[in-house]
């Protein structure tokens, strides 16, 4: 992997996962959205090695009518909303709730889709970097900020993925951005827990 | 077993665990990205199939 400006480059062999996951997004892409995607799926994609049932993504704020035109077009390719009918998901996200897609008669894996709302999202979605994956571009999260909502989400497991995305890329990292976005998100102690881990 | 050493044990198993995190990011980041992978998919895909 080559970590280089916003640009990720990486020539792993994709998994069922990763091909799901671009297929996803081209959806997005198609419709001229802009897209991040953030936590779990983050680590994944960088290498970490466990599997999972969604994968979070954050959109632009829509309007309704946007929202109804992207519903449609994922209908078209093959999507439902696992957790809300057709007509409520405009107000679903609009109440900072999230709505989960998946394959036609399928559960797993889904996407966890929602409007970004706050400071953190939208940061996320401003700065995002660039990973060039099998010839196809994916949005993923600043890594600096990944780092420290995960510290902040404070499971194990979200530990565990910070620990993986922090030892791989603590040589191209911006620590004073890490550092700064730790003390901001109350997570300053967990931050060196993971250098003395 | 008394709670307490339910305790140390669960710790010692949080910190391997780290330990094995750390082992596996020295691997990725020491190794092409095709060889990494192939390990990994196969956590990964065993999930999906």
């Amino acid at each position: 992997m080559k970590y280089e400006g916003n640009v990720l480059k990486t020539d792993k062999e994709l998994s069922l996962l990763d091909k799901k996951v671009i297929e996803f997004t081209e959806v997005l892409d198609d419709s001229n959205l802009k897209y991040v995607l953030v936590s779990g799926y983050i680590a994944i994609l960088l290498g970490r090695s466990r599997g999972t049932e969604d994968v979070d993504v954050i959109i632009e704020e829509l309007e309704q009518k946007e929202t109804e035109k992207l519903v449609e077009r994922l209908t078209e390719e093959g999507y439902w909303c696992i957790n809300s009918s057709k007509n409520e998901i405009f107000d679903m996200l609009k109440d900072e709730l999230a709505v989960r897609f998946a394959e036609k008669d399928k559960i797993i894996p889904n996407f966890e889709v929602r409007f970004a709302q706050d400071e953190f999202e939208k940061q996320a979605l401003d700065n995002k970097i660039m990973v060039e994956i099998d010839s196809n571009p994916l949005y993923i999260s600043p890594l600096e900020l990944q780092i420290a909502y995960k510290l902040y989400l404070g499971s194990e497991k979200d530990f565990e993925d910070a620990l993986h995305i922090y030892e791989l890329f603590k040589d191209e990292l911006d620590m004073e951005k890490v550092e700064k976005l730790c003390i901001r998100l109350d997570v300053g102690v967990k931050l060196n827990e993971i250098r003395e881990s | 077993m008394k709670l307490e050493n339910l305790e140390k044990k669960k710790e010692i198993n949080k910190k391997q665990r780290r330990k094995f995190v750390k082992l596996w990011a020295k691997y990725v980041k020491e190794h092409s990205d095709k060889e990494w992978s192939k390990q990994q998919n196969v956590i990964i895909d065993s999930q999906l199939k």
